[in-house]
Parts: structure tokens; sequence; C-alpha cells
């Protein structure tokens, strides 16, 4: 262990270590992988970073919440005396599991499904606890399920500043051809993927228009009755940080189970959005690849999870509580197999790309 | 082994289902479920091009696969033309490189006998390059890159030269990313790295025992280059280091081998005017890295292929990106336009990519138009990095669609190359294919031609070879009036109009169909008339490059056409022209026709397999027709010559009569 802190120290060299910054890994509770890389990953996301940390700076007497643990979390990393390290997200982990029955277990849990709880159960926190400041009535936010779409009708928190993007979905009737659209916020985006494609190619199909019909058809408000119709979501609103779930772990009827698809998809240290609707804000915002979850393993409830992050220019590997620098070209690594003959692999899981003019 | 027979399997079975290939060249409607079979043929407008499955290059072996690490350097494949037109083909396969005799369509692949094969420890090759102007059959010199950064120079023919370079890494210790040979030169090459870095070497010289000092001598907007700092000279002549460190991806000569294209990872195109070091143009990607890059044949075109699964198109001459080429599903991993389909301001450009899939464009000529500025008032990008001539917003540039796109692998395609006779490709796992071009219509359409000398000590006939096209009778040729230019009529149906003296193509022109019989100049050399078996004379301007006319009247091919340059006047042409049908037929051309013509913007289905509806062969609708003024029966037999004189007309008839016609007293 002590071998591996020097080495790193080695790796990044003391006159390139850049100050102020620490690379702790976090230590493993039994199978909290899943929530170790997602923290690693959250804890290089700068903006998020420093919001975390403005908020543990300015409510000192707060009841413990999960936000509060982060928040705790956080502040120690950012305080260790020592560069590198480990360090164990003990209270973090013990109010997770408090907070959702889900993750009460030493189970393998789903690294997006964290993610998605986590940054919903933090913007609910920011709201409730805003709600008792003001007096401000009716804050109605609740999740749903598909694409982490939240409904909030009031003043957006940090939470929405830094994750949340807008997609509009344009329906048109396929009998009345009137065209509705509907607006809907997200905090990332399920990405289906497919066999040697770029993540560029999935979210163009990602906003490929489907046709609504069968069992599945759209009510028309013009027409009042139910109706064939086309239908395309675009992103109307970027985000500043735009997290990309790509969608892995797959139902198999006949297996009676999830299976990991393994599928090569390249994804680049920089990225556009094709699928911007025409009235987009600043659909050319250009991204960085901030930092990626990764599954290793052959299926969702057997494996690990990593984590790698970009800081000051280079890359860092976070299993757990090792950390190693790597070289950038290893990324290649984690874009997947492009033959279906080896079960297990490691692969890109969540994508964290931040907006140029944030970094 | 069952790795191998996978694709092999799969092949199987798309031939099985070639009845169910669509014959329209359309992209699709892209389907979310991509059931993945792997194409054995496609079809362009000109033609069926096949998979020619016993053509496939790849380890001698094939059998001995091994478990590969990840991130194993790309399958690169290089080719070159002996002095007697035979060709060696290099690829690198993880540790090792292979090189052998390449015989295209001819003759199946011989696996069992490569030229020279290397198999490399501790290092892998990653890219390669001939020597085409020192190249003899029984030499040629090839340099070899490498991952750790050293380069080789081998002879994989005399097997006698053996040179290393950058052997202690002393000059540079990151991998070779691309390697070339100046053109024209014997010695010196170019070597980029992942470090940004791009090296001027000559094989002549050593690489000193000691890290070299640079002294700068140039620099520019985003490069700096410097010169090696020591009393003798030695390796590197000239170190160019681009940009802020990121890798070159590759690096490509344009044509006349003046111009130098460089691709990096950090998403920039430099184009350098390459003996005097100066900055010609930059474009950049829509995003992420640019992995590959081509010139057009005629220099006025580059194409870079990337990380944003794009062709960018970059116009040398306006320095500005002209038209952005979508079709893949991945990044593009090699690019190339096919120079042999190129006719004037008619691109057609190809790629291979991540996907698996090869993809076509056909570059229409209105991308090539100048623009002006779009007027669209937007905020102007903070970074200062989207919506310039360099990098247009995407809705600021023309979005090509894809005239072919199909997956034709199971692994990723890592090169692209376009050849007379075929395309070849090559895949991640090692292996090359060749791409048969359409059989008959390479007749029609391959406007290329070859010229050689006779290579011997003393000079000897013939002084020059030429070939055209693809080996079609050639049924007549004619020098114009004043001696420089020769139009060539052939079987394929096929004119060619060259600049004699210095071997340009000037243009071409086409038969409504059939072979082309004879051929004349007018007098003024402005027009040329050819007569085919389509019963037609098809009226050609050299100017304007098109097809001005159509002249009908005989009955039967058309053997023997002329102008009556005596009766010439500003703009005014008298035509005749004698045939199978025994007539004589005269014509006036009328000055509308030489009128530049606006296009006429019929909307139409373009033909598939024939390439009509072009300004080298207009559809029927889109030419004047021109009617006869005379139109005799002449003879019994057919006629088969036609000569105006001052004073008379001279026929000549296949019974061997030549007859003389009086014309009238004036």
């Amino acid at each position: 262990m002590g071998a591996n802190i020097s080495q790193l120290e080695r790796d990044i060299g003391s006159e390139q270590f850049p100050s102020n910054e620490h690379y702790f890994g976090l230590v493993n509770f039994g199978n909290t992988c899943y929530s170790n890389s997602v923290l690693q990953a959250l804890y290089f996301c700068k903006p998020f970073r420093d919001k975390v940390l403005e908020y543990k700076a300015k409510n000192k007497r707060n009841k413990e919440t999960l936000l509060t643990c982060l928040a705790d979390l956080f502040y120690s990393i950012a305080t260790q005396k020592k560069k590198v390290g480990s360090i164990a997200p003990k209270k973090f982990i013990a109010r997770l599991r408090k907070e959702k029955e889900e993750f009460d277990n030493y189970m393998q849990q789903d690294a997006h499904e964290f993610l998605n709880f986590l940054i919903n159960h933090i913007s609910e926190i920011i709201l409730a606890e805003r709600q008792q400041n003001t007096t401000m009535n009716n804050i109605k936010c609740k999740n749903s399920g598909e694409n982490g779409i939240i409904h909030s009708q009031t003043e957006p928190t940090w939470v929405h500043e830094i994750f949340q993007g807008i997609l509009t979905s344009e329906t048109r009737c396929l009998n009345c051809e009137t065209v509705s659209s509907k607006d809907e916020d997200f905090f990332d985006l399920q990405v289906d993927i497919e066999q040697n494609t770029s993540i560029t190619h999935c979210l163009r199909c990602f906003s490929n228009t489907e046709t609504l019909c069968s069992d599945n058809k759209f009510k028309c408000d013009n027409c009042s009755s139910y109706q064939e119709a086309q239908k395309r979501m675009r992103v109307k609103k970027l985000p500043m940080i735009l997290a990309l779930h790509l969608k892995r772990f797959k139902y198999m009827e006949q297996y009676n189970r999830h299976i990991k698809v393994s599928h090569r998809v390249v994804f680049p240290l920089e990225l556009r959005l094709f699928n911007t609707s025409d009235d987009a804000v600043n659909p050319d915002r250009l991204y960085d690849l901030v930092a990626v979850v990764i599954h290793c393993g052959s299926g969702p409830n057997r494996g690990h999870y990593i984590s790698i992050v970009k800081s000051h220019g280079f890359w860092l590997l976070f299993d757990d509580d090792q950390v190693d620098k790597i070289d950038a070209s290893t990324i290649e690594d984690f874009y997947g197999l492009t033959s279906d003959t080896q079960k297990s692999s490691e692969t890109g899981y969540i994508l964290f790309y931040q907006s140029r003019e944030s970094l | 082994m069952s790795r191998i027979l996978g694709p092999k399997m799969g092949r199987a079975e798309a031939l099985c289902n070639q009845s169910l290939l669509e014959a329209g060249d359309r992209p699709l409607e892209r389907t979310l479920t991509d059931t993945g079979d792997v194409k054995t043929q496609f079809v362009t407008r000109e033609g069926v091009y096949r998979l020619l499955t016993l053509s496939e290059y790849s380890r001698p072996n094939r059998v001995g696969y091994q478990s590969q690490g990840q991130s194993q350097p790309q399958v690169r494949v290089s080719l070159v033309t002996l002095p007697d037109q035979g060709e060696r083909i290099c690829f690198n396969h993880g540790r090792e490189i292979y090189v052998y005799v390449y015989k295209g369509i001819k003759k199946a692949a011989d696996l069992s006998k490569p030229l020279d094969k290397k198999v490399y420890k501790g290092t892998n090759p990653t890219c390669h390059d001939f020597n085409s102007v020192s190249a003899t059959t029984e030499s040629v010199n090839l340099l070899i890159g490498f991952s750790t950064g050293q380069i080789q120079l081998i002879d994989p023919i005399k097997k006698e030269l053996n040179k290393l370079f950058n052997e202690e890494r002393l000059i540079d210790k990151t991998r070779v990313t691309c390697l070339r040979w100046v053109p024209g030169s014997r010695s010196l090459f170019l070597a980029a790295h992942a470090s940004g870095q791009l090296y001027v070497y000559n094989e002549e010289l050593p690489c000193g025992s000691t890290t070299p000092h640079y002294m700068p001598f140039k620099s520019g907007e985003g490069f700096t280059i410097s010169t090696c700092k020591t009393k003798s000279t030695r390796n590197p002549l000239f170190r160019w280091l681009l940009g802020s460190g990121s890798a070159i991806n590759e690096i490509a000569f344009g044509p006349d081998g003046t111009q130098l294209a460089v691709v990096s990872q950090d998403g920039q195109m430099r184009v350098f005017q390459y003996d005097n070091m100066e900055l010609l143009g930059t474009a950049r990607s829509y995003f992420g890295g640019l992995l590959c890059v081509a010139w057009s044949g005629d220099g006025r075109l580059i194409a870079a292929g990337g990380e944003d699964d794009l062709v960018t198109v970059y116009s040398i001459e306006q320095k500005r990106v002209v038209a952005r080429a979508q079709g893949h599903r991945s990044w593009v991993s090699a690019v190339a336009f096919d120079v042999h389909l190129e006719m004037d301001g008619c691109y057609r450009l190809g790629s291979v990519g991540h996907d698996t899939q090869l993809c076509l464009w056909e570059i229409p000529e209105e991308c090539l138009m100048p623009s002006k500025p779009r007027t669209t008032k937007r905020k102007p990008d903070p970074l200062q990095l989207v919506g310039t001539p360099s990098c247009p917003r995407l809705d600021e540039c023309p979005i090509l669609e894809t005239l072919v796109c199909k997956k034709i692998a199971h692994e990723r395609l890592t090169a692209l190359a376009f050849r007379s006779d075929c395309i070849v490709t090559a895949c991640q796992d090692g292996y090359v294919y060749t791409w048969a071009r359409p059989p008959s219509h390479v007749v029609n359409l391959c406007v290329g031609f070859t010229i050689s000398t006779c290579k011997t000590k003393s000079t000897r006939n013939p002084l020059f070879r030429w070939l055209l096209g693809s080996g079609s009778a050639i049924n007549e040729i004619a020098f114009g009036p004043d001696g420089t230019q020769l139009a060539v009529v052939s079987q394929d149906g096929q004119m060619r109009v060259f600049q004699y003296d210095n071997m340009e193509l000037l243009g071409t022109a086409r038969s409504y169909f059939g072979g082309l019989l004879c051929v004349a100049w007018s007098g003024d050399g402005r027009l040329i008339a050819a007569g085919g078996e389509d019963d037609l004379v098809t009226v050609y301007s050299i100017e304007q490059k098109r097809v001005v006319a159509r002249a009908q009247g005989h009955r039967s091919w058309v053997s023997a056409v002329a102008f009556d340059v005596h009766l010439e006047m500003d703009g005014c042409y008298r035509l005749g022209s004698v045939g199978h049908d025994t007539q004589l037929c005269l014509w006036e051309i009328p000055e509308e026709c030489l009128m530049p013509s606006k296009p006429r913007t019929t909307k139409r289905k373009p033909d598939p397999l024939q390439l009509v509806g072009t300004p080298s062969c207009p559809r029927l609708d889109e030419c004047p027709i021109l009617e006869t003024l005379v139109c005799k029966k002449i003879a019994h037999e057919r006629l088969t010559a036609l000569a105006f004189r001052s004073d008379c007309i001279v026929t000549a008839c296949q019974d061997g009569y030549v007859y003389t016609w009086a014309r009238p007293p004036s």
C-alpha cells in the first residue's frame, strides 16, 4: 500500500503534482465499488465538487443527510495533509444504506442507479432545506424512472445548474399532422448501444424518429383520440456536465436475467452533440471527457466498478483504495469488445463530459 | 480458430443473399436494429463492386490466432508499383510485418511465399512506406516505424539493406505514427510521432550518438521548426513541432509533392507549403481528434476523417471547409479520394472506420462554389472554435449523404486505397481485401490512362506506350489543327482529349452507347466530332468540356467524320459524315449550341448503372439534336472515308472505289 502511494507520487513527479489537489482512494466495505467509482467521478467534476464544498462551508450545523455526509467526505479528501492515500467513506455508506433500502445490503449495485439516486436525492435535500428556510409552498419534486427525468417547478438548485439539461420531444400526429412538443428535464441520458459504433452515433440514434403505433398510440389533443404518431427527442438545453449512461445491461427473456453487452463503443475526448433541437440555445457546445465509470466483469450483479478521471491534464485510475496514473492511450482499453467470444470485459459505463467553458 | 471461421461464414451467407441486395444507390434509412450481415458486394452508379475472396492477403498461416492486447497498432497497408508494372504490398499486424507480391484482381494471392516477413520483440510496427522513386524490379526501399519510436529501413526484395534510425530513442521516445518519403526523393523522409513532432531524415546521414540540440529555424501560428545544431550534418535535419504536442495521426503530401497536410489528435489539420514551410491553411474537426487525411487527384481538396464520425472536406484554394460527409457510425480510420473516377469538378470520396463500414460519397460541384458567408447573426463561440471557415457550424456547411454505406467486415477497418481496377481495404484482424471494380463499366467509366517509357540502355522504339482505359480497341486518333492536342476514340465509347506534349487529359466525352469509330477536329480547334455505333455524331466543345450537340440522320454506324473547314466561318460549322448506311450526311452546327448552357435542373433519378446525365454524356433531352442539311445515299456499299477539299469532297467505299464530288462553281 505504502509503496503504491509513493509510486503514484513518483509517477506524477513532485514538481508536476498539482497544488491543492489530493488523490485519495476509497476503501471498499464489501461491494461498495459502485458507490466509490461514482463518487470519484463526481469529485473530479470540478463544478460539482466546488458546490459540495461550498455547501459544507455554508451549512455547519445541519442535521445529518446524505448531502452532509457527501460534503464531509469531499471536505475530508480536500483537506488531507498528504497528497495521496486512501480514506474510508464509512459515514456516507452508512447513511446511504439508511436512506434507500435497495442499497442496504452487501450486494453489487448498479452504479448508474446509484448516480441517479444520489443526484436526485441531493437536489431534493437542497429543495427541502430551501423550503424550510423560506415559506414557499407546494414544492413538488419527484423522480420518474426513464432517463432520470425530473419535474420541478421551482428555481433550479446548483445540482440543476450543473447536471440538468432539457429534452424536447416533438410528436407529429399522423392523422391531423399537428406537431406538439413537450419539454422534459434530465440529469443524464440513457443511451442504447450498438456494436462497433461511437457514442456520437448512439446519441444520434437516441434522437431517431420513432413511430408510435398499435398499443403504443399517441393521445392527440387535436383529434381527441389515440392516433399513430411520429416522435423524436432532441436536446434543447445542453447541461454543463453531460452524463451519458451506456445501456450495457440488457434483459434477455430467454435467460430471464440481464446480460452484459460488451459492444465496442468508442468515446472521444472531445464531444459535440448532433441531436440538438432547432431552438437549442448553444447547439455546438464543446464538451471534454472528464470522468468515466467503468464496469469490469460479465454481468450486472457480478464484477467490479472502477473509474478513470482527468485531473490537471493527466488521467488517473481509481480502483477502490488504489490510485494509479495512467496514460491517455489506456482509455482505448475501455471501449469494449468487437467479438462476443469473451464473456468478461472492462467497458465504459457512465461517461461524464464537461462543457469547455466551465472548465 | 472459430474466430477466423466467423467472417467466412458470414460472407458465405451474404453470398447466398446476393439477389436481395438493393440495386439503388441512395442511402437507406438506418434502422436501430442492425442485423449486421457483412456485404461481399455493393452497387454504385458505375456498377457492382465484388470482393475477391481469392485475393485476400494475410499472415501465411491463417490459423495461428493469438489473443491480442486491445491496443494493437492499426493495420496499415503500403502499395508500390514497380517499373515493370508489378506491385508489392506491405502490411503490419500485431508484432509482425509482411511483404507480398500484390497480384490485384489478376491472380489469387499466394500466401505461402511472402517476399519478406518480420516478427519483432518488445515493439510493434505501426506504419510503413515504400519509396516509389527508387523502386526497381530487384530492389525497393521500405521504411518501417515502431511503437517505441525507432525507424527501420529495409529492402524486402534484395534483403541487403537494414538501417536503423532513432535506435537509441534519443530523437523521440514516442510511437511513430506515420512515415512518408518526400515525393521525388530517394533519401529524404518524414517521420511523425505521437509527441506531436515531425522529423525530416536523410537516410544517408547518421543519427548521432547524443541527444540532438535544436536551433529555431522558422515558426508560425501553432508550429515551430528547428534544425539540428551540430558541426557535421546529422539526423534529424529538421524538427517540426505542431500545436502543443498532441499526437500527429497522419501526414499526406499533395499530388504535386509540394504541399503537406498533417492531422493531429487535437482535431487540427494543417496544410503547409513543404519547401518554404509556410502554413497555407487549417481546418478543424467538429470535435475530437482527426485520424486520417488524403488529397484529391487534382490537389484542390483535402479530406480528413476523425473522432466526430465525419469526413471533413477542405478546399485549399478557398481556405475553408466546403463540406462534411456523414454516414459512419463510429470513428473514421482511413480516407481516400478515388482519383480514377475523378473528373473535372466531380470527386469521389471514400472512407472506412471503426464501424466496419465502407462509405462512398460524391462531392457535388455546388459545394465548391465560393459561398457567400451566411449572415445568420449568432452568438460567436466564446472559444472561437466553431463558426469559422476552418470549422463551420453544422448548418453553415453542406452535409454530404453517402452514395454507398456498407458493413464489409466484422472487425474495424483500418486502411483504404483506390486502384485503377480495384479497391483495397484492410481490417484490424490482419486481413487485406481486394474489391474488383465493376467489370464492364470500368471500361465505360475509367478515364484513367497510364503512359510508360521503354526502359533500356540504348534508346529504342517505342519511346512511349499509352494505355487508355482498360484496353478497349482504339479506333481512331486525330491531332487538332495546331498540332498540340490529340483526340482518341475507343471501342469503349470513350473519347479522350489530351494535351499531347505534357500528356495531360483535357477532357472526355462518351457515345450515347456503343463504341466510337471515328473522330475529327473543326478548323478552329474548338470542336471535336466523333461518330459511333449509336448512329450519331457527338459534338464536343473542348473549351466548355461538354457535349454540345448530337447529330442524327444516319441509319447505321458512322464510319468517318470530318468538318468542312473550307465553309467554316466565325462560329458556324459544317459537319459531314459517312456510314455503314451508304449515306453521306451534312449538318450545320448553329451558334446557339455553343453558348455555355445553364445546367438543366431536371431532377431525375441518376441512372444507377450508366454514367449518363453528365457533361461528357448528356441525356437525350439534355442536349440539342441536329437534323441533317443533306442526307443522301451515294453508294451501294458502306462508306468508309470522307475528306473535304477546297474544290471537292472525297469519299471512299468498302468495295475499293474512291469518289470525287466537285463543289458547286462559286
